[in-house]
């Protein structure tokens, strides 16, 4: 799958099966991606490549509407037969919205990790500060091509 | 010691805990505080990464699981389905389970445990791979154990003969369950009892397991398993609980015992088992009820918890015990 396939028509690219959607903002290390909503808030979910290394979620915790969630420190948490894991907030800010479709079936995430598969909405503090640590567009091509590669992930959406 | 006066990790301000319950687990935490002191062991081994926001092990695989039969086993248990084989890395043959434990051992993994799936009179065929496991052990210096079903004489000498470092086995204490759940018509308790025997005599280090639950999510024989395994002096217990994910489809969606049953037979063998480690092993359901189980387990006074949930570590020692971090599994906790 060549580099630029993707880029023309689509906003996404993709890279032995993964899609990577390039309007998002992502954490290459813990494979999650954000999004700036329209109304300043943000929304925070799991990559493919993130949902296929932790295979089919069997279980969710995601923190109560209200709560306020330093940067770095974990807004979810998820958990598989092999994998369990935080999901980090991305940005300092609220939870004010979370998705209780992925409490009741994990495995949403595995399905849909962009779209039903979201995990918690949270207004940020300062977004203009933390973006920053996030890539972005064309950026976030070779970074995710390395990762995908030195764990040698094919993804697949079925579980 | 005042069991509610332990800090709480903001993961456990919303767990409620039967207070009656806890009481009658204070007898198991002083068992535990007089024959073992206070160091409580966590383990968390290679198979599966582990993060939770107070327990994590920033260490590359130490310990990992090996299958002689990849993903087969001709039992198909209904509680298992030999989905617990997965995750294992498959070696079918003595040479590939050789070159299998070379390239772990380049990669830093110190220990392996061996198993695979049964065959259809309940017993795992490792006869092939005694000469490998002494090489192993011999020429690698890695930790081997054996995570075996039902064994027979030659079985159980001829792991002694190659040294392995553990045995392994699931005991059940109830025939209806060894014949239904475990498809063993032909088999009873007596068998699991002679193979406690067997093993014992070659001068194994048993570490028998218990799967509270396993009766499709009752408690059956757990109580009758653990007498049978103290009657044996095993080197540790490995308590573990029945996961429905794991189990055959229709099976999936029976519920595993309330954490408040569980946490009873897990106090019965911290009684059983006043001198010999017990331990809670990785094989649990992940979700609410593990927070509570885990919590039942610490004030019952278990020796270790595999995996544990989030906020375990921290109240673990605001119980005034001390965290010990493992990579390996727990089965080698009759070793510290």
């Amino acid at each position: 799958m060549g580099l630029a396939q993707g880029l023309e028509g689509t906003n996404e690219w993709e890279y032995n099966g993964c899609i990577i959607p390039l309007d998002l903002y992502y954490d290459i290390e813990t494979q999650t991606w954000l999004k700036v909503n329209d109304d300043g808030t943000v929304t925070m979910g799991l990559t493919d490549v993130g949902q296929v290394r932790a295979g089919r979620l069997l279980h969710a915790r995601i923190k109560d509407i209200g709560k306020v969630i330093k940067k770095g420190k974990p807004v979810a948490s998820l958990e598989s037969g092999k994998w369990a894991g935080p999901i980090n907030a991305l940005v300092e800010g609220e939870v004010v919205d979370r998705n209780e479709k992925v409490l009741e079936q994990p495995d949403i995430i595995n399905y849909d990790p962009y779209g039903e598969g979201w995990i918690v909405r949270m207004k940020p503090y300062d977004l203009q500060r933390d973006i920053k640590d996030l890539l972005h567009g064309k950026e976030v091509i070779e970074e995710m091509r390395k990762y995908i590669e030195e764990w040698d992930i094919i993804c697949m959406r079925c579980t | 010691m005042d069991f509610r006066g332990g800090q709480i990790h903001p993961s456990l301000e919303d767990v409620c805990l039967d207070e009656e319950l806890l009481r009658e687990l204070e007898e198991g935490f002083h068992i535990r505080l007089k024959n073992f002191g206070k160091d409580i062991l966590f383990h968390s081994p290679g198979f599966k990464h582990y993060h939770v926001d107070d327990f994590s092990i920033k260490t590359g695989p130490k310990f990992v699981d090996i299958s002689i039969t990849g993903k087969n086993c001709e039992l198909m248990c209904d509680h298992c389905a030999s989905k617990i084989l997965w995750h294992m890395i498959p070696a079918l043959t003595p040479e590939e389970l050789w070159k299998v434990a070379n390239d772990l051992k380049s990669k830093g993994v110190d220990g392996i445990l061996i198993s695979g799936g049964s065959n259809k009179d309940g017993v795992v065929e490792l006869y092939p791979f005694f000469g490998v496991m002494k090489r192993i052990r011999e020429e690698l210096g890695m930790f081997v154990s054996c995570h075996v079903g039902l064994v027979d004489k030659r079985l159980s000498e001829g792991l002694r003969e190659a040294g392995v470092d553990a045995v392994l086995l699931d005991i059940i204490g109830d025939d209806q369950t060894i014949a239904e759940v475990y498809k063993l018509p032909h088999k009873s308790t007596i068998d699991y009892e002679e193979s406690l025997r067997l093993l014992k005599e070659a001068g194994h280090n048993l570490v028998p397991h218990v799967i509270i639950g396993l009766h499709y999510g009752q408690i059956r024989g757990e109580f009758r398993a653990i007498d049978v395994v103290a009657q044996f002096d095993p080197s540790a217990l490995v308590l573990v609980v029945v996961m429905p994910y794991f189990g055959k489809a229709r099976f999936q969606l029976l519920p595993p015992p309330k954490p408040e049953e569980s946490a009873k037979v897990i106090l019965h063998a911290r009684k059983a088992l006043s001198q010999r480690p017990v331990v809670i092993g990785c094989a649990r359901p992940a979700g609410p009820d593990r927070v509570k189980f885990d919590l039942y387990a610490l004030h019952a006074g278990v020796n270790g918890i595999t995996f544990p949930s989030e906020g375990i570590f921290t109240y673990a020692k605001s119980l005034g015990l001390n965290p010990v971090i493992s990579p390996n599994c727990c089965s080698t906790v009759f070793l510290h």
